[in-house]
């Protein structure tokens, strides 16, 4: 994400900057080209000036408050999703340290509960990105989400032999999951 | 009367395996005492079955496939789809992956 980021906003800067370096010519070139020796200034104000000063001020700081609140609610809204991803990227990791951690045995139950919170933290966000973003697609980190509840409690007994577990194929699924939702959350903090 | 199944008042607070020989409350052993059983009844009195999810503490895969998956393959994916209403308000994601990953994957794979 680093360097893509870095080089974005690099980007975004020197374009800014380009810009205003032209339009500084070019008004400069204007200003020139129109004599402005010539030019003839009122110091006197009169009451339209004054209201029509008035009125732009009054409508920069109402376009400005409501520009600002707008921002600040996409912000909050982008914040809950985000957070919603973290905590399940955090929920994939410990359902990992349960293989890792435990020795001997694994119970269907221990697993299923596991992977029953982060499908239902799936179902939560899904509902919130259908609430603030009818758009947004979610189906690869649905799909992922999926494959890994479908692999991890596809146990035949009450409980499986750790020996007996692939770990690496559920390694890999986690990454797998946890890739989609760093992605997502990429996708959403440029919403 | 309703047919209705509570699975967590009538068969188990955790649901198992697949296997009944190898472990308590599977979904071969939810399948042979209740599911089919309900079912059967439910089409013989042309009503509905209605299956209570909540209760419960998780469902398995493996627990879902033998159970609601063996009665698609058995019964027909159609008629057990018309058949079978999910009550729940804790477990929506278990009915939305019944429906998408086992029921609609016997349907493609029996077309």
């Amino acid at each position: 994400m680093g360097q893509n980021f870095y080089k974005e906003h690099l980007k975004f800067w020197s374009f800014l900057l380009v810009c205003s370096i032209l339009i500084y010519l070019l008004a400069f070139v204007m200003l020139f080209l129109w004599d402005i020796s010539k030019w003839e200034l009122d110091y006197k104000a009169n009451i339209a000036d004054i209201l029509n000063v008035f009125v732009t001020v009054i409508l920069a700081i109402i376009v400005s408050y409501f520009l600002a609140k707008k921002q600040s609610a996409e912000k909050f809204e982008k914040d809950l999703l985000i957070s919603d991803l973290k905590e399940m990227e955090v929920k994939a990791k410990s359902i990992i340290n349960l293989y890792e951690e435990n020795t001997g045995v694994i119970y269907v139950t221990e697993v299923s509960e596991a992977l029953n919170t982060l499908m239902a933290g799936m179902e939560r966000f899904k509902n919130t990105c259908i609430l603030y973003y009818d758009n947004f697609s979610y189906e690869q980190l649905e799909k992922s989400s999926r494959t890994m509840y479908r692999s991890m409690t596809n146990i035949d007994g009450e409980s499986v032999n750790l020996c007996d577990v692939n770990l690496a194929e559920y390694q890999s699924l986690c990454n797998d999951f946890i890739i989609q939702t760093r992605g997502c959350m990429r996708e959403i903090s440029r919403l | 009367m309703e047919t209705r199944i509570k699975i967590a008042d009538e068969f188990t607070r955790t649901p198992g395996g697949r296997w009944k020989r190898l472990g308590e409350n599977s979904g071969e052993e939810f399948y042979e005492t209740l599911l089919l059983p309900r079912f059967e009844q439910a089409i013989e009195e042309r009503g509905k079955l209605f299956v209570y999810l909540d209760g419960a503490r998780s469902y398995p895969n493996s627990f879902l496939d033998q159970s609601f998956g063996e009665l698609a393959r058995e019964k027909g994916v159609n008629i057990v789809r018309n058949t079978i209403v999910f009550e729940t308000k804790n477990f929506p994601w278990i009915v939305d992956y019944i429906n998408k990953e086992i029921w609609d994957k016997i349907s493609t794979k029996n077309t």
